[in-house]
Parts: C-alpha cells; sequence; structure tokens
C-alpha cells in the first residue's frame, strides 16, 4: 500500500516581481492523512494551494500526484486527476441552490455529452441520478443535508465553508485541499468541522489544510508543515511544532524586532 | 401533480392561441411582422446560451445570422439546393464560423469579448457587401425559393408562419432541455464564477465554446429562414441594428430565460409598431424606456414577475428562517 506520497512537491517557487511569495518549498503527504499548513499572514500558503491546483503556474519545481506532474495542467484537469478544493475567500455560485452548487462539483466524473442531454438517452439519465445522489451525500457529510434547496446566499458564513467543502468532496477526490475551513464559524460549528474533516479522511481521502485556529490543528492534523516568508522553517508532528524554537519566533517575533510587531 | 397538469394545460391553451392567431390576423402586413417575431425570438434564445447562461456579451449574434443567410441563400440560388439541405448547411457554416472566432476571442474577457465580437459581425457584413462575384454585392440575393414539402410549397406568409413556429417551438424545447442539465448548470456556474468552475473540474473553455457555437447555430437557423421568408436578402439587413434588437429582446425579457426570451422578441418587434403614433417622437420613448428598464428591471420583465411571485408566495413565517 505504502508506495511513496499521494502528493509530493518538490522545490516549489514562486515570484511575483521581486516577492518571492513561495520559496523552494518540499512537502511528501501521505495517503490518508491530515497535514496542516500553517505560518504567519503572507506565508505563502494559500499561494502553495494555488500552485498545486494550477491556478498559478511555478517558477520551478515540481507537483505531483501519485507520480503524475501536474504543473502546467489547467485546474480542471487537476481536478480530474483527483485535487479538489475549497477558497479562503468563498467562490460559491451563490444564485444556485445548494444541490446545483454540489451537482456541477460532480459534473466532471459524468461522460454524457450534448447529444446525450438532448436525447435523454441512459447516459444521461443515470448520469443525472448518479450526480443527485452524490451532492445528497456530500451536503449530508457537512450536515447541510436538509437545506439541499436553499439558495447558496442564503447560508451564513460558516455554512458556506462547509458547502463549499461539500462542493469539493463532489469531485471524488483524492486529495481535499482546504483553505482556511473554519475562518468565520464559531466554536459549535469548528467543532462539527473537526468531526467532519475526520470523517472525510475516514472515508479514504488526503486532507490538507491552511489554517489559523491552532486548536483545531493540534487536534486533527497529523503533520505540520510551517511556512515563513514562502519558505519550509519547520515540518513535524504537533508537538514537536508545538515546542519548536523557530516556529515560536516566527508567529510571535523574536525579542528585538518588537518594533516590526 | 396538479401543478403538472397546470402546465399542461397552459401548454395547450397558448398552443391552440397561436394556432389559431394566423386567422385573426387580418393584414398581409402583420402575419409578416410576426414571422420576424418568430425569427427574432430564435435569434434571442440563441443569445441567450452565450449571455443569459454564461455571461458573456456577444454582438456576433447578427454576423451569424448574415451567414446562415447567405449560405441559405447562395446554395439555393446559385446551386440550386432543396431548401432542406440548404437549412442544416447553414447552421452548420455558422456553428463552424463561431468555432473559428471562437478559439481567439472567448479567451478575452469582459467587453473585449465584447468588442472582438462586435468587431466579427462588421467584417462579414463588409465581406457580404463587398465580394461581389459571391454574395452579389449590395444589390443582395434575390428570387431566393420558398421550401416545399412534396407539392406543397411553403410560400404564403401564413404558411411559414406555422413553419417558423415550429421551429421556434423545437428551438425553445432544446433550449428548455440544455437548460435543465448538466450542461446548463455549468453554463451557469461559469457565469457566476469562472475560477470556482474551472477549479471543479469544468473545461470552462470547452463549455464557452459550446455554448458559442449553440449560438450560431440558432442565428444560422434564423438566417436560413429569413431568405426564403423575404425572397431577397441584402447586406444592410444585417447591420448593428439588428445586434441592439436582439440584445434589447433578451435583456428586456430577461436574460437567462426562455420565456424571457420569447417575451422579450414579442414586445420589441411589435413595440415600434404601437409607438408608429408618437412619430417623430418614437425613437425617444423607445430610447427613454430601454434606459428606465435597464434603472428599474435589471432583470427583465421576467425576473421582475419572480421577484414579485417569490414576495406573494412567501409567507412571513418563511421569510424568517
Amino acid at each position: 500500500m505504502n508506495s511513496g506520497p499521494i502528493l509530493s512537491v518538490q522545490g516549489l517557487t514562486c515570484r511575483f516581481g521581486g516577492l518571492v511569495a513561495v520559496n523552494n518549498v518540499d512537502m511528501a503527504i501521505q495517503e490518508g492523512e491530515i497535514r496542516a499548513l500553517i505560518g504567519p499572514n503572507g506565508a505563502g500558503k494559500s499561494t502553495t494551494l494555488n500552485l498545486i491546483t494550477g491556478i498559478y503556474r511555478p517558477d520551478s519545481g515540481s507537483v505531483s500526484m501519485a507520480g503524475q506532474s501536474l504543473v502546467g495542467l489547467r485546474p480542471s484537469k487537476i481536478a480530474r486527476a483527483g485535487v479538489a478544493r475549497t477558497f479562503q475567500t468563498i467562490r460559491l455560485w451563490k444564485q444556485m441552490t445548494l444541490l446545483e452548487n454540489v451537482m456541477v462539483g460532480h459534473q466532471c466524473r459524468t461522460e454524457a455529452g450534448l447529444f446525450d442531454i438532448l436525447l435523454r438517452t441512459r447516459t444521461a439519465r443515470s448520469d443525472e441520478a448518479r450526480t443527485r445522489a452524490e451532492a445528497h451525500k456530500a451536503l449530508q457529510l457537512v450536515g447541510l443535508g436538509e437545506r439541499a434547496g436553499w439558495t447558496a446566499s442564503s447560508l451564513s458564513y460558516g455554512q458556506q465553508r462547509r458547502l463549499e467543502i461539500a462542493r469539493a468532496l463532489a469531485t471524488l477526490p483524492k486529495v481535499l485541499l482546504l483553505d482556511e475551513p473554519a475562518a468565520g464559524m464559531n466554536p459549535q460549528e469548528v467543532n462539527d468541522l473537526v468531526q467532519q474533516i475526520l470523517a472525510i479522511r475516514n472515508s479514504g481521502v488526503t486532507v490538507v489544510l491552511i489554517e489559523h485556529n491552532m486548536p483545531l490543528v493540534m487536534r486533527i492534523a497529523d503533520e505540520i508543515t510551517v511556512l515563513s516568508f514562502g519558505k519550509k522553517i519547520a515540518e513535524g508532528r504537533p508537538f514537536e511544532i508545538r515546542e519548536n524554537p523557530e516556529v515560536i519566533s516566527a508567529y510571535l517575533g523574536r525579542p528585538d524586532d518588537d518594533a516590526a510587531a | 401533480m396538479t401543478k403538472r397538469w397546470k402546465a399542461v394545460l397552459l401548454i395547450v391553451l397558448g398552443m391552440s392561441l397561436l394556432l389559431a392567431l394566423p386567422f385573426a390576423v387580418k393584414s398581409a402586413y402583420h402575419l409578416r411582422l410576426l414571422n420576424f417575431v418568430g425569427i427574432n425570438i430564435i435569434l434571442v434564445l440563441g443569445l441567450n446560451f452565450i449571455l443569459g447562461y454564461a455571461g458573456l456579451l456577444s454582438f456576433a449574434q447578427v454576423g451569424f445570422f448574415l451567414v446562415g443567410a447567405y449560405t441559405g441563400a447562395i446554395l439555393a440560388v446559385d446551386f440550386g439546393f432543396s431548401f432542406w439541405l440548404a437549412l442544416p448547411i447553414s447552421a452548420a457554416v455558422s456553428g463552424v464560423f463561431a468555432w473559428i472566432i471562437g478559439i481567439p476571442t472567448l479567451r478575452l474577457r469582459g467587453h473585449y469579448f465584447a468588442f472582438a465580437t462586435f468587431a466579427f459581425a462588421e467584417i462579414v457584413r463588409l465581406v457580404a457587401l463587398n465580394w461581389q462575384e459571391f454574395t452579389h454585392g449590395a444589390v443582395g440575393i434575390t428570387g431566393i425559393p420558398s421550401p416545399s414539402i412534396g407539392s406543397f410549397e411553403i410560400s404564403s406568409d401564413r404558411s411559414f408562419y406555422y413553419f417558423i413556429l415550429a421551429t421556434v417551438v423545437l428551438g425553445a424545447a432544446v433550449a428548455f432541455r440544455l437548460e435543465r442539465s448538466s450542461f446548463g448548470r455549468a453554463l451557469f456556474a461559469i457565469k457566476e464564477g469562472e475560477l470556482a468552475a474551472e477549479s471543479m473540474g469544468i473545461e470552462t473553455a470547452k463549455v464557452k465554446m459550446t455554448a458559442f457555437i449553440l449560438s450560431a447555430i440558432y442565428a444560422g437557423v434564423a438566417g436560413a429562414l429569413y431568405g426564403p421568408l423575404n425572397s431577397v436578402i441584402s447586406p444592410d439587413v444585417f447591420s448593428f441594428d439588428v445586434s441592439v434588437v436582439v440584445l434589447v429582446s433578451l435583456l428586456l425579457g430577461g436574460a437567462g430565460t426562455i420565456v424571457g426570451a420569447i417575451v422579450g422578441s414579442v414586445l420589441v418587434t411589435l413595440l415600434p409598431e404601437w409607438l408608429r403614433v408618437l412619430q417623430d417622437y418614437y425613437m425617444v420613448v423607445y430610447g427613454a424606456g430601454i434606459v428606465l428598464l435597464m434603472i428599474f428591471l435589471p432583470t427583465g420583465l421576467l425576473g421582475a414577475a419572480r421577484a414579485l411571485a417569490v414576495r406573494w408566495t412567501t409567507k412571513p413565517a418563511d421569510a424568517a428562517t
């Protein structure tokens, strides 16, 4: 079973003008793990996700998924390869219902073409039924099953974050990338989220999450990668990271740069 | 169940009215006008794919209309093709044009795409005007034969009415089915957020291209019908005005809705007739009306009707949850 990492990032570098947003980052994520990506604001965490999912193209370095290179592929192809994501700034289709949002997520796993749709062939009908079922299942998993017919815009912020997770799950990913899933959630919602992320992992999906909520990270992460100013400064198990002096200084500042804070 | 029966009843009632309509219309002029309404509906149903669902403002519709009309007319007049063969070829040629110009232009965003499609429409009009040997230049093509089924010739405005009605019904049915499908949802998702759609595995370039080609096929069919109906076509028919009429029809009725596309087309084609009493001031009133519409009914008549329906049917208790 253990045939190398499912998602592997090597020497990943991305520059915006003079700024090196991501600088020579390596990560090897094993199948079935929950990996947290943490670091102060501007550390390059979201940029790393955007590089993995093809929204940005790296200046150098490689991203590969179970041995297949993802660099240079369009985001849709990367999603089809099995990498799904949520967005830090919520990007739902607000005028569509919850069910429709999630159904679009499953569409990349269907086959029906335009003629199948026009002629309502067996392929079209079975695709539609399967898409609907998968969408309901994903909504159920994030606790939004009862609201399938609501429009996405009617949801609270925390619910919208969960809908993004459901939509990503409907693409049937092998790796799920979550960009600050707990942002804007109340403690009860965070608790539910923890259970949901664990359930997702237990269903066989590898999870990578960016998160500022440290108690959540410490509770669920198997491994933590810490970025600061685009560089990886530490990697290890939660208890190792908690005591790592590099990490503590990155977050709290060194005694002599109080002025910068 | 009752809701379904209501819908069936409504459709049967509507269709019988539409079937009886030519007998209620007295003058040949008004019957001709009705046929133009039908052609306009086909153009607007096409535009609805690219503008209404995908949210891309296209002025190319009149260009595809021209390509369809000229393909049909040239095939029939200069090469003796039967209408029934010329019709699908016209639709296909329009679709191929959309594919060719879609490759570079669909990468463009917002108003850049709008400008590029506007340029396309102008270019094909100028080509039709100047390529004498092939398009017959400014004079246009005359004597376009009527289609016939066996020995029956579809030449009177009344018989054309039924032919166009059938085409409109088919066009609307196809649009309706596509709207309520994975394809329709993908288009709507692109309109609401293209980056998210692409990231969820939707091949946005392909989906947009399909919508653009569909819009062109509808326009091609409209063009192939227009030639025999009018028996004459010339480049001046396919001016920017047509783009405006088609666009206003869709926005007035409600972009992204099939019923809206139809209602808008009917109103925009008939409105000038009703406003004729205003004589010289007609364009002023028409223009002011469009401005007011965009300010007060940005989602079109159908959008406004839906909003009202929601307000009436939502009980205060529903609104609170």
